[in-house]
């Protein structure tokens, strides 16, 4: 292990994973905080311009990176509007700009899950009293694995993304140089063996943390929706 | 109550993420730079920053990357304390529309044109850079030529343009002239497997030609009039922003412009080849007459002796 990790070069690449994860765990975390309620709310209310609504989220879903980039960075230069936070070629910038890209995959994936529990399940809660809230619980219960689905998927969008990070990280080294910016920057050096390394590091870590989830997911179908409620 | 543990377990992970990504480092004060990719691809910046922080130990030297018009475009939006950047006209006009302050040049080697070893538009025995264009852009409308373009504002795609518009020629669009939109690396790259001419900075193709195993040769080179590539560092003037790094940036191009500075630009090498040759206060034997670079070498001699 020692001299595996000895040279610079290998103790680097630990820290650009490291901070790859850190980056895009935090940035899916926070979106899952405020998106998941967004979608609870939208499958349980019915209000005018909802479709719409749900239409813009579907649409945020595929929004560019680097369209998210060149806006925040906008937004946080110092002549910007948030310049004087003084957030730009910083982390918290590249935690911001993977938030706001995970947002609307979150909230848009888990507004079809909770939409999709069967009207029944809803009705028998209703009529055994239960309070909203504890209706809210009750259908994020049911809909749980479509859930954790869209949480996988807003974070293999946000590890894989270069386009938002590279504009508001800068690639700076040691600080904000992530596997994804790393990868593009090796490319351009021609650097062809180290960035392909990097790649299979990021494959291979995204894997694992899938094959955690989908662990979490695994236990809570065999748990058995009818359950549901304690 | 077993089935909370994941989704707690995962929250837990996740505050301790956020709070981690949002910690501040220690009181080390970040001296940010924007450059151009030649000097981050060469790695001189690396051994610039290592040498300067034993001496500044609470001086953290980071840089942005980037072509040499984007580099002025974030300083000029106040996003960095320093530019070190390669394209003069450019420079001048940051320095004359009041961004940039106490600009110097620290560094020079020299832009080539490099192509395919058969030479199909004869460069090499052309007199000067420009009537080189001129044959590149007469074999290639003839389909016996390509040139790859950086075609991304940075300071080598700026100085091509100004070559093609000493020859009074418009080569954009035409069917043999490729624009990457890509760095120095990829351009040279595309050049390589297309067989076509390209302009590039002597250091990035030294660097990267080699270890690619490139059948790009350097077909012309030596004119001093058109070709001489000059690294200048210009701070960003701090009276047009607040909480510039200003001292920073000033201790960072003293120290570039020191003997010791200007040393190892000099020493610095890559595989046995020297990139870079010192260029403070030389510029008059470079045959580059500009009172405003004496007046700042002058400025920066002083306080080197002060």
């Amino acid at each position: 292990m020692a001299d595996l990790f000895g040279s610079i070069l290998n103790e680097e690449i630990v820290n650009v994973t490291i901070l790859s994860f850190k980056i895009s765990g935090s940035a899916v975390a926070l979106a899952t905080l405020l998106a998941l309620p967004l979608g609870a709310m939208l499958a349980l209310s019915d209000f005018r311009g909802k479709k719409l609504l749900v239409t813009l989220i579907n649409t945020l879903m595929g929004l560019p990176p680097v369209v998210v980039g060149l806006v925040l960075y906008l937004l946080l230069s110092r002549s910007g509007f948030l310049g004087p936070l003084e957030l730009l070629y910083t982390p918290t910038a590249m935690v911001l700009a993977q938030f706001l890209l995970a947002l609307p995959i979150v909230a848009g994936l888990s507004y079809s899950a909770i939409a999709a529990v069967p009207r029944s399940v809803l009705e028998s809660t209703i009529s055994l009293g239960a309070t909203r809230g504890q209706l809210l619980l009750v259908l994020m219960r049911e809909a749980r694995i479509g859930i954790l689905a869209s949480v996988v998927a807003a974070f293999g969008a946000a590890i894989s993304e270069v386009g938002a990070i590279m504009l508001v990280g800068g690639n700076i080294r040691f600080y904000t140089r992530s596997l994804t910016t790393a990868i593009v920057l090796y490319t351009n050096m021609g650097e062809f063996g180290i960035a392909i390394s990097l790649g299979a590091i990021l494959l291979a870590s995204s894997f694992a943390i899938n094959l955690f989830l989908a662990h979490l997911q695994a236990r809570s179908k065999g748990s058995g929706p009818s359950k549901a409620g304690g | 109550m077993e089935k909370k543990i994941p989704a707690a377990s995962a929250l837990v992970l996740a505050a301790a993420l956020l709070l981690n990504a949002l910690v501040k480092p220690a009181e080390v004060t970040r001296l940010r730079i924007a450059t151009t990719t030649s000097l981050d691809d060469t790695g001189i910046l690396d051994a610039l920053k290592a040498r300067f922080e034993v001496e500044n130990p609470n001086i953290d030297v980071t840089w942005v990357a980037v072509g040499t018009g984007q580099a002025i475009e974030v300083a000029k939006r106040g996003d960095v304390d320093l530019v070190i950047v390669h394209d003069r006209a450019a420079e001048d006009l940051f320095i004359d529309q009041g961004y940039g302050v106490h600009g110097v040049t620290v560094a020079w080697n020299d832009f080539v044109i490099v192509g395919p070893p058969d030479d199909p538009a004869g460069v090499a025995k052309a007199k000067d850079a420009v009537e080189a264009f001129e044959s590149i852009f007469q074999k290639g409308s003839l389909g016996m030529a390509l040139f790859a373009s950086r075609g991304d504002r940075s300071g080598t795609n700026l100085r091509e343009l100004e070559i093609w518009g000493k020859a009074n020629l418009s080569a954009t669009g035409e069917g043999w002239y490729v624009e990457t939109g890509q760095g120095m690396v990829s351009t040279l790259r595309l050049a390589n497997e297309k067989g076509a001419y390209a302009l590039a900075d002597r250091a990035t193709y030294l660097t990267v030609c080699e270890e690619s195993g490139f059948e790009l040769e350097i077909l012309f080179e030596g004119d001093a009039s058109n070709l001489l590539n000059l690294y200048r560092a210009i701070i960003v003037d701090p009276g047009k922003f607040g909480r510039l790094n200003y001292e920073e940036a000033e201790k960072f191009v003293l120290f570039l412009v020191s003997k010791e500075g200007q040393e190892l630009i000099g020493d610095y090498s890559k595989k046995g080849r020297k990139l870079f040759n010192p260029a403070f206060g030389v510029l008059k034997q470079l045959g580059i007459d500009d009172p405003y670079e004496e007046e700042e070498v002058g400025y920066w001699r002083s306080k080197l002796e002060g």
